[in-house]
């Protein structure tokens, strides 16, 4: 454990502390500094995805189904002779977008629900438990089937769905640290120098629990991404002609069995590389924040 | 994420054993009223979305007023909320989650086949996931730098892995390319519901095992390097002896936790896979009786997932109480 009084409230407000966080972790590391790459990459791949694709990802070309690998489709065709590769192209867009929306609900909630409990704790902290141990008898997937079965099928409902069951796990981590912080010396002094709650939540709890909640969502994208996937895959998230990778490789299952195997191996592939990646760079963020801290 | 050590309570010496039972019931009084209020969610769900539920039933159709009326009468719509949710309830308790507003059968008579193909898909893979990753950890832990780091980025892949994209690979390369197993179906007999069940185990299992390889590996890391262990080997234990003796039952105690909480989780992964493969259980049955709308099935497998979760995170929190000798004199 830290001796307390030598740790110190930074001066940065959170989201410039965060990248300046991730850009220290990035330099030193050469395993992070490859998956920010790919991931940077990805993320310019979906934004101008129109610009870089070759073919649309939508127009249907029965004559040149199940086509091989090609210099004209590199990845091949699928069974209505879409280009596999544009539509994994066009998929990151659907396919990640998603779980930010995921990430901001749990943060936005997660975090609002925590640093109340951990404030004001008594009573307050006690119902906001209960309310928490409620939710975590839900698993997130099982949480987002029910969310379709009563709003129907579409982004939206699994989306809020499995924001929602993330939201106790984000404020139980963010709960427990808040604790920590506030049994601390500098916030006893801004609480003597009688600054309002708001102030102190905001500028001087928050900001050094933030490397924590970075950490944590990040590795939450990585989970989103693949509970999302899971969902359009079982039919229920995005509906075709969506490109989404998970929906992709549920219509890319029956080819399977007549040997072709593109259409479901290859976005299954890059979805796998994007969580590795989010997911490494979430652990190296945790662990800068374990190793970091003793040393200030 | 220390869910077990979430109760309050600090370092009041209290009796040896009067401690644990109070914590005990505690705990068992939480998992009734999680169940009550999980059970209410569910049955509430329904009256949430737009639409009446009257329309959920007809599937939208207009039907005459006697059949309307019929409806009605038949699933309570004539009654006040709350006394629907307490029939709903009360019917729970007899065994009774309602009939199938496609097929008008009692949803248990649809569930009971396709449960027992649930129920071993889950016990295979909690077997794998409790066995393959505390060797996997253990290993990890007790090995050098490079069977370490080896095994680490197994793990961080293997985390990476949706279970949906195992089971395309797996049905691709070792059910179609080399035939090794059968690529869809469960099965009949206990041998052959086995062979084709192991898959599907894999598959629900592999980032599961990877969790708790993780957790196992960091346990057994701290009890390599703790006092006791140095103290063991001062004596003069041979290092195979400390790692059995000292070091895996002290670093199992964590792993009991985490391994409880990660086989509960397995219940909302059967959804994927049992769709994936084809598979007859309720996870599939859920997936197409709300793409179908079929309301009273979707509530009645719900409940059953949501209770098994829920019981077995307490039974684990209730086991880990009662495992670790130090919480008795602490609580």
């Amino acid at each position: 454990m830290t001796p307390p009084q030598m740790r110190f409230a930074p001066r940065l407000p959170g989201a410039a502390a965060s990248s300046r966080a991730l850009l220290r972790v990035v330099r030193r590391d050469r395993l992070a500094a490859v998956c920010m790459t790919l991931l940077a990459l990805v993320v310019l791949v979906a934004v101008f995805a129109p610009l870089i694709a070759p073919h649309s990802p939508t127009e249907v070309n029965l004559s040149s189904a199940y086509l091989g690998p090609s210099l004209e489709h590199p990845l091949g065709t699928d069974a209505s002779g879409r280009d596999i590769l544009s539509r994994v192209i066009f998929g990151a867009r659907a396919s990640l977008l998603g779980p930010l929306g995921v990430i901001a609900l749990a943060l936005a909630l997660g975090v609002s629900i925590a640093l109340v409990a951990a404030w004001f704790g008594g009573w307050v902290d006690t119902g906001l438990s209960a309310v928490i141990d409620v939710l975590f008898a839900f698993p997130g997937l099982l949480l987002a089937i029910i969310a379709v079965a009563v709003f129907g099928v579409g982004l939206t409902a699994p989306m809020l769905a499995i924001g929602i069951a993330y939201t106790p796990i984000m404020a139980r981590i963010v709960r427990s640290s808040a604790l920590r912080e506030r049994a601390l010396p500098y916030i006893a002094a801004t609480t003597v120098l009688g600054l309002p709650a708001r102030r102190i939540l905001w500028r001087h709890l928050l900001p050094n629990v933030w490397p924590l909640i970075v950490a944590q969502s990040t590795v939450m994208f990585g989970y989103a991404t693949i509970d999302l996937a899971a969902i359009s895959f079982l039919g229920l998230g995005q509906q075709p002609p969506s490109s989404d990778w998970g929906l992709m490789v549920a219509e890319g299952r029956p080819a399977i069995l007549a040997g072709h195997s593109a259409e479901a191996l290859y976005p299954g592939i890059v979805l796998v590389l994007v969580v590795l990646c989010v997911m490494v760079l979430g652990r190296r963020l945790g662990d800068r924040d374990d190793r970091q801290l003793p040393r200030r | 994420m220390g869910r077990a050590s979430g109760e309050g309570g600090g370092a009041r010496p209290t009796p040896l054993r009067s401690g644990v039972w109070a914590g005990v019931l505690r705990r068992l009084l939480r998992t009734l009223a999680t169940l009550l209020v999980s059970s209410f969610l569910i049955f509430a769900a329904l009256y949430l979305s737009p639409g009446s539920p009257l329309g959920f039933l007809t599937h939208g159709h207009s039907l005459s007023p006697e059949a309307v009326h019929s409806i009605e009468a038949q699933y309570h719509l004539n009654k006040p909320f709350f006394e629907r949710y307490w029939l709903w309830l009360t019917g729970l308790l007899q065994g009774d989650l309602g009939r199938s507003t496609i097929t008008r059968e009692p949803v248990t008579t649809l569930l009971s086949p396709r449960i027992g193909v649930t129920f071993t898909l889950v016990a295979m893979g909690a077997f794998l996931i409790v066995v393959g990753g505390i060797l996997l950890g253990v290993l990890a832990g007790v090995s050098g730098r490079r069977i370490d780091a080896g095994v680490l980025a197994a793990v961080t892949v293997g985390m990476a892995i949706p279970s949906f994209v195992t089971a395309t690979i797996l049905i691709n390369y070792l059910a179609l390319k080399l035939g090794w197993f059968p690529v869809y179906g469960a099965g009949s007999g206990f041998a052959d519901r086995l062979w084709h069940l192991t898959l599907p185990a894999i598959s629900l299992a592999l980032g599961l095992i990877a969790y708790v390889a993780l957790i196992t590996r960091a346990a057994v890391r701290v009890e390599m390097g703790s006092e006791h262990s140095d103290t063991a080997r001062g004596r003069g234990l041979r290092e195979r002896l400390v790692i059995r003796r000292h070091v895996v039952r002290n670093a199992l105690i964590p792993v009991v936790t985490v391994s409880g909480i990660t086989v509960a989780s397995l219940v909302a992964g059967v959804a994927v896979v049992e769709t994936a493969y084809e598979l007859p259980g309720i996870g599939a049955y859920l997936v197409q009786s709300v793409t179908n709308n079929d309301f009273p099935v979707v509530q009645g497998i719900c409940l059953i997932l949501v209770v098994v979760y829920v019981v077995v995170n307490a039974v684990v929190d209730v086991l880990y109480l009662l495992l670790d000798p130090r919480l008795r004199r602490s609580r």
